[in-house]
């Protein structure tokens, strides 16, 4: 039996909102992680550099994962429903 | 409900289904100096949010759950609630767009796309209702 386009409609849109808010999660909590680190004593200048640069990255692939998410066509038509 | 302030500051109140997304949420806005009050969505939201009259609030809209359309519509409806402001955030921003074309309904708010960008929530906020 083929799918039901509405059901299935219903789930791409459902999975988009769920990868987007998972990632929301990743990308919020390592903002906050940014802000705190700047606020933060004690690191040598090589130490700072490392954990900002590693937060950085995070946020990158985060963004990028992101707007892979959105440009998916099957998670694009999703949206295109709502 | 969690209530993290001690001190008369402009209060936020943060609802959504998410306690990862609340807990972001109560650090980010408490190292600003504001109060924040966090809680998931419950049948009670809307009394809880008149009885402590927050400065502003943050409503996470969930696809395919009503439960944050129809408080909205309920915060818009009640004199008590009405003038208080809300940033509402989405992961559909062409959701966020038709809901911010129906202000008479909804509310006027500031509406937000997710992912999150931090610095622009702590900027609307401060847009709204100033700082802490």
């Amino acid at each position: 039996m083929p799918p039901d386009p509405d059901e299935a409609a219903s789930d791409a849109h459902q999975l988009r909102h769920d990868l987007l808010s998972s990632l929301a999660i990743v990308s919020g909590q390592t903002q906050l992680l940014q802000r705190q680190l700047r606020r933060m004593d004690g690191f040598s200048d090589g130490d700072r550099q490392r954990l900002e640069t590693g937060l950085e990255v995070i946020l990158t692939a985060a963004r990028a994962l992101g707007t892979r998410i959105e440009d998916l066509p099957g998670l694009r038509d999703a949206r295109d429903e709502t | 409900m969690e209530d993290h302030g001690q001190q008369p500051r402009k209060h936020v109140f943060a609802i959504n289904t998410s306690p990862e997304f609340l807990n972001i949420v109560r650090e980010l806005f408490q190292e600003e100096g504001y109060n924040v009050t966090t809680t998931n969505f419950a049948p009670n939201s809307f009394q809880q949010i008149e009885a402590l009259q927050p400065d502003a609030l943050i409503i996470d809209i969930a696809i395919g759950q009503e439960a944050g359309w129809e408080l909205l519509e309920q915060l818009s409806a009640d004199a008590d609630t009405a003038g208080i402001p809300a940033l509402v955030l989405s992961t559909d921003a062409r959701l966020l767009a038709r809901a911010e074309a129906q202000a008479s309904r909804y509310g006027k708010h500031r509406y937000l796309a997710k992912p999150l960008d931090l610095d622009a929530m702590l900027a609307a906020i401060r847009e709204m209702i100033g700082t802490p």
